[in-house]
């Protein structure tokens, strides 16, 4: 109930909207009552009773009535309709516009809150779920802003309104033909609850189906490396009968409750012409009365169907709403000061002074690390999987904070500082490396909304990229990304390194993985590197060890703790892990120059 | 929906084989447009929807029967209305009423009647509808296991999820909406017959006003279209830019766009929202039509008309209540069958899009007496091997090749030199242009592909793990490996012992794509994937790439073992790695170049000695280590 509240808080924004909206069906409402009204009158003028039917009195044509008085009544009604009909125009207008408002606000604080919430956010949730929270579950709200804050109350009136009239008229038919709604109202509460949480399992259900299909189409290279369509093809069927049999019980749970909703019209119907009929016998009903109940019950009939619709978007909209409410309050672990402080651009003198870091309570993945990175220096880090290389260089642009200790920048702890700006000053070229879906150049300026032709063309050739950039047909303008041209894994990561380089950040952050790529890539990426570190505060995650020779420091991590520092010489010189790597893959390199050397003369440069 | 799952291309760039090399003509894509809209009705469509029913034809008969019923039962109501009011009422006498008693009950059974097959028409259809989705999910899914790789690589993985979920789902919708117009249209039918049957002069008066109205529907047709059309367009954008923005995250929050990105977004919103504001504008203004109409059919059809005749003696007032309650009840069909326009359209796109996709024919198909392939030995045989996908572009030419069983052969070769094309062959993931390939001697193409390939095995250049826990993914499509066979696979390439640091070992659940692993971790498990099932013919692309050191000695270490006894074939790029294969064969430009040992080649002075040696002199340049850095040691035999 919390959740709908909280929804309808975000409708009563519009509130002017709403009030027209419920001005607007209350006038449609009240038209809509006359038209049954009208035609009893009508009848009762065409029809006269002489005597009591009951002791062989009989209906008779009213002799008095002139065709006037009929056009009239004629005119009356058509009045009522048109005016019922512009009110209720009025009234979708209005609900529409503001079911769709509401949505649109939804979207939009779902899209901000996504993109801003921190990475560990991210680490946990997939894609396909965060995206049918901004589908589905949007829709499901915009329905229950359409059928339950507006429809439902116009489903209560009009039944009230209804109800009150037919009492007014007959109170003993009106009692027996709407005996049955309290027991009607009973059930339908009961089955809210149920559909409900039928619903939410369908929904899961639905999630894991779209899970396997996507996994599928995108692992489709391993589908076929195994020859494992058959076992794909089971895995899906099983999921797919699941949801099947699910999405069934649950249709027919709607369909049943359905049914005995216009079950009970009917019925009422047939009661209102038995007993209807007998009373008009006795004299207790005029014939126009029972024309009044029979259509009065038929204006019934849309609230009472439109109610099994309204009750499903109440429990839909509940476990919607719960989804994303789940998103927007979330809270992000990393959050700005409220007196946030802009960074303007910094020397780079980075430090970790006793940080630590840990993904969930249980286990440290960072333990008390301190490193000291002076402005312009390279820090090369090395480690196994899992040691912490990445969780390191995340601390520096806040997409993790430190659960103890803290970073500094230029002497200042970084979370004194606004996220913006201090990611301004923090470039970091990821491993798995986006394109966005536009063009090259504007994948290039991605950071830089501003950025002029000729600081994208330099950046591209910084990263050692705009040479093969020309060579394509559109140059810059060819289109990258999910519909666009394949890029090669070497090409991204210079388009990378190019975006990152247009920033000009003083901090730089390597997440280096291009081990993917033949010689002359290879070669190119690294001169990329070499260009892109010159005068910035540089932290590498090296997995190739001339970077790591070239570097001012080396760390060399395992278990979340720095085990050795210090530069190439100087480890080297200590015998300990990093003595041991470079061992390891030293010798077989010194055995490739000998051999080179047998080969002749063409090797030496080229 | 378009552009779901966008994003996650990154396994179709690591299959470089499958482009030749680096950027790519923009989308050649097979399918059409996703915003282009057909008709209202299709009959090819239609016809091909109902043959889905055809498993389930008692069902659908069934169903149809409980809407026949339904209806007419629902249209005999305002009759039965009628009955009782001439018959039972007006006949006076309170003991000659027995007419009465007789409608009353005549009315209870209808009720009942009416009930159950309200209740029946909706479980039928609830029963097919999903039937029916789910033979359309099984068999789209089905086709798209038989398409073979250039298809996904030439098609984006959005427009396919978007085919195979909203499209599908748009279909069942379809079904449904089928039988409820078919109800509408049977609803209709009864009430114009009910009426005509009972005063033809007072129906036809009262039914003046249909023509017109269909006059205002058709021309608000044309208007609901176009504004239908670009609120699809709108949410397309929408969704798009979403997903986008959530697989991008990384990368927006690292460089500052969020703001950029929300105005950005905020317009695509409120497109969608003025188009929808406008599709709502036109679909109300309908309303005020409709109730006009239905005002002069009551007002003046059957009050001023209907009230003369009854005046004159003509007509008993029953009839008149009977026609008020059938033109009410004759309104909301139309209205609730020009509501579904929209529907009908979208699913003849949907239909349109997703037949086009199940009509495409796999490019790789197993014959029709295609045999089992017997244990396979591993004697692998090119013989004048082409191979091309797009005509005149050949990316194989003349290559002629023979591997022996369990020899260990390294494919050398610049980018897009045909490497990756030429052992994804092997795996039929293409058919050869011209040529043949052979595996102990039977022609790839005669045989099941799939029990040649559950013989072989294939680690690629970026491991992929699907969701599901650690042990799943190890024994992935092998489901007779005991978990015994798990553990040893995971042993046999130095795996066992990371996992074991996992907090729940082997039942540890990976996330999506296996995020919660680093790259290394991943590529170890999918080796152990690949010799889980112990296949005879190994295939490594470039398998050691994009691991950190650590995990990259653990591999070599394991490689040993895993290609041991096996027919093995690997790309790499390093050459210390490639100097113990028992045959080295390098590429150039689709053909096969050289084809001997490391120290013959280097001898030869040719293609591969002057590969080495840029090698060497990249490293030379820097100033650092040979190999640009990928020091990679050599197998353990080699040491």
């Amino acid at each position: 109930m919390n959740i709908l509240m909280r929804i309808t808080r975000m409708a009563y924004y519009y509130r002017k909207r709403l009030i027209l909206a419920y001005f607007s069906f209350f006038a449609a409402i009240g038209f809509s009552l006359l038209i049954p009204w009208l035609f009893g009158k009508s009848i009762d003028q065409l029809v006269v009773i002489e005597g009591v039917l009951e002791e062989g009195g009989r209906l008779i044509p009213n002799p008095d009535l002139t065709w006037q008085a009929l056009f009239v009544l004629a005119s009356m009604l058509l009045g009522a309709s048109l005016f019922r009909g512009f009110f209720d125009f009025a009234r979708t207008y209005t609900t529409d516009s503001l079911s769709q408002l509401v949505s649109y606000d939804f979207r939009n604080q779902i899209y901000d809150k996504l993109q801003n919430v921190s990475f560990a956010y991210h680490d946990k949730e997939h894609t396909g779920n965060l995206m049918s929270k901004a589908t589905a579950d949007v829709e499901a709200i915009r329905r229950f802003v359409n059928m339950g804050l507006v429809r439902s109350l116009e489903v209560v009136v009009r039944t009230i309104a209804v109800t009150s009239i037919l009492i007014w008229i007959n109170w003993e038919l009106a009692l027996i033909s709407l005996i049955f709604v309290p027991f009607l109202i009973l059930r339908s509460t009961l089955v809210i609850g149920k559909l409900r949480r039928m619903w939410l399992h369908v929904q899961e259900v639905n999630g894991e189906l779209v899970t396997v299909l996507q996994e599928n189409l995108v692992g489709i290279h391993v589908v076929k490396a195994f020859g494992s369509e058959n076992f794909e093809r089971r895995k899906y069927e099983k999921k797919a009968q699941e949801l099947r049999e699910e999405y069934y019980q649950s249709e027919r749970l709607q369909g049943t409750n359905s049914a005995w909703m216009s079950l009970y019209f009917t019925f009422a119907l047939c009661l209102i012409v038995w007993y209807g009929g007998w009373e008009i016998i006795r004299g207790d009903l005029t014939p126009g009365q029972l024309a009044q109940f029979v259509l009065y019950l038929n204006q019934l009939t849309f609230p009472i169907r439109a109610s099994a619709q309204i009750i499903n978007s109440f429990s839909r909209a509940i476990s919607s709403g719960r989804r994303i409410f789940d998103v927007l309050d979330s809270s992000s672990p990393v959050e700005e000061k409220p007196d946030a402080r802009v960074m303007s651009r910094a020397e780079g003198h980075v430090r970790f002074e006793k940080a630590s870091f840990a993904y969930d309570a249980r286990s440290a993945t960072l333990q008390k690390v301190d490193i000291v990175a002076p402005p312009g220096k390279v820090t090369a880090i090395l480690g196994a999987p899992g040691s912490g290389k990445s969780t390191i260089v995340n601390l520096i642009p806040r997409f993790y904070d430190v659960t103890e200790g803290r970073v500094t920048i230029d002497g200042e702890d970084i979370r004194e500082f606004t996220l913006e700006s201090l990611r301004r000053n923090v470039g970091i070229v990821q491993q798995d490396i986006f394109l966005f879906d536009a063009t090259i150049r504007d994948n290039i300026a991605y950071g830089v909304s501003n950025a002029s032709e000729e600081d994208i063309i330099n950046a591209a050739k910084v990263a050692q990229l705009h040479d093969q950039i020309m060579s394509f047909s559109h140059g810059y303008d060819t289109w990258v990304g999910e519909r666009g041209s394949t890029l090669s894994g070497g090409q991204r990561q210079r388009l990378s390194i190019a975006r990152t380089v247009l920033v000009n950040p003083p901090i730089l952050i390597l997440d280096d993985s291009t081990s993917s790529v033949d010689v002359e890539t290879e070669r190119q990426i690294h001169q990329a590197m070499v260009n892109v570190m010159k005068g910035r505060t540089t932290f590498v995650i090296a997995h190739r060890l001339s970077t790591v020779r070239e570097a001012d420091q080396i760390l060399v991590l395992k278990d979340g703790q720095i085990v050795e520092e210090g530069n190439h010489v100087e480890l080297m010189a200590r015998r300990g892990i990093y003595r041991d790597i470079y061992e390891l893959q030293l010798r077989p390199q010194e055995e490739v120059l000998l051999d080179a050397s047998l080969a002749g003369g063409d090797g030496g440069d080229n | 929906m378009r552009g779901m799952g966008g994003g996650f291309g990154g396994m179709m760039g690591g299959m470089r084989g499958l482009q030749s090399g680096g950027i790519n003509s923009p989308t050649m894509d097979s399918l059409s447009d996703e915003n282009a809209l057909g008709a209202v009705y299709n009959n090819r469509v239609v016809l091909r929807l109902i043959s889905y029913m055809g498993p389930y034809r008692s069902d659908v008969i069934k169903s149809l029967i409980a809407v026949l019923i339904y209806t007419l039962a629902n249209a005999s109501i305002p009759m039965l209305i009628l009955l009782g009011v001439n018959n039972g009422i007006s006949s006076g006498n309170f003991w000659s009423m027995h007419p009465l008693h007789l409608v009353g009950a005549a009315f209870l059974a209808v009720t009942l009647v009416h009930f159950a097959s309200n209740y029946l028409q909706f479980v039928f259809m609830a029963r097919v509808g999903q039937s029916i989705l789910y033979s359309l999910r099984t068999q789209m899914f089905s086709h798209l296991q038989d398409m073979s790789p250039s298809f996904y690589h030439r098609t984006a993985t959005g427009r396919i999820m978007s085919r195979s979920q909203s499209d599908v789902l748009q279909l069942q919708e379809t079904f449904e909406m089928l039988v409820l117009a078919l109800a509408d249209v049977l609803t209709l039918a009864f009430i114009i017959i009910f009426m005509l049957v009972v005063d033809w002069q007072l129906a036809l008066v009262s039914l003046s006003i249909v023509p017109v109205l269909f006059f205002i529907l058709a021309y608000w047709q044309r208007f609901a279209r176009r504004s239908f059309m670009r609120i699809r367009r709108a949410i397309a954008m929408v969704n798009g830019e979403y997903n986008q923005n959530i697989t991008g995250v990384r990368v927006v929050q690292s460089l500052n766009r969020q703001e950029e990105n929300l105005r950005h977004f905020e317009e695509l919103n409120h497109e969608h929202l003025d188009a929808n504001l406008q599709a709502s504008r036109f679909s109300g203004g309908l309303q005020p039509m409709v109730e006009f109409l239905i005002g002069i059919g009551m007002g003046f059809g059957v009050v001023f008309v209907g009230g003369l005749l009854a005046k004159n003696g003509n007509l008993e007032w029953g009839v008149l209540l009977a026609f008020a309650v059938w033109i009410q009840r004759f309104f909301e069909p139309i209205r609730h069958l020009t509501m579904q326009y929209g529907v009908f359209q979208r699913s003849m796109a949907a239909g349109v899009r997703i037949f086009e996709l199940m009509d495409l024919k796999p490019e790789v198909n197993d014959k029709a007496d295609a045999i089992e392939m017997p244990p396979v030995r591993g004697e692998v045989r090119f013989e004048d091997v082409n191979f091309h996908y797009v005509e005149g572009v050949e990316v194989l030419q003349d290559v002629n090749l023979h591997i022996r069983p369990g020899e260990n052969v390294a494919l050398v070769g610049s980018t897009g030199a045909g490497k990756s094309t030429l052992v994804t062959l092997i795996h039929r993931f293409a058919d050869v242009t011209n040529g043949k390939i052979t595996i102990d001697g039977y022609d790839l193409r005669d045989v099941r592909r799939e029990s040649l390939v559950s013989q072989m095995s294939m680690v690629l250049q970026e491991p992929y793990l699907f969701s599901g826990n650690v042990r799943d993914n190890i024994r992935y499509c092998y489901d007779d490996a005991t978990d015994e066979d798990v553990i040893d696979a995971a042993k046999a390439v130095g795996a066992h012992d990371f996992i074991m640091a996992l907090e729940e070992g082997y039942d540890t659940i990976l996330a999506e794509r296996g995020v919660n692993l680093s790259v290394g971790q991943r590529q170890l498990i999918s080796f152990a994937r690949a010799i889980v099932g112990d296949p005879r013919i190994i295939v490594l692309d470039e398998a050691t790439a994009n691991i950190d050191t650590h995990t990259e000695i653990l591999i070599q270490e394991a490689l040993s073992h895993v290609l041991e006894g096996r027919t093995s074939i690997v790309i790499a790029h390093r050459l210390s790695t490639i100097r113990s294969a028992d045959k080295i064969v390098v590429l150039d430009r689709g053909r096969i170049v050289e084809v001997g040992r490391h120290e013959d080649l280097l001898r030869q002075g040719g293609v591969y000695a002057r590969l080495y040696a840029i090698n060497y002199g990249l490293a030379h340049d820097n100033g650092a280590e040979p190999g640009g850095g990928q020091l990679i040691p050599a197998p353990a035999d080699n040491d």
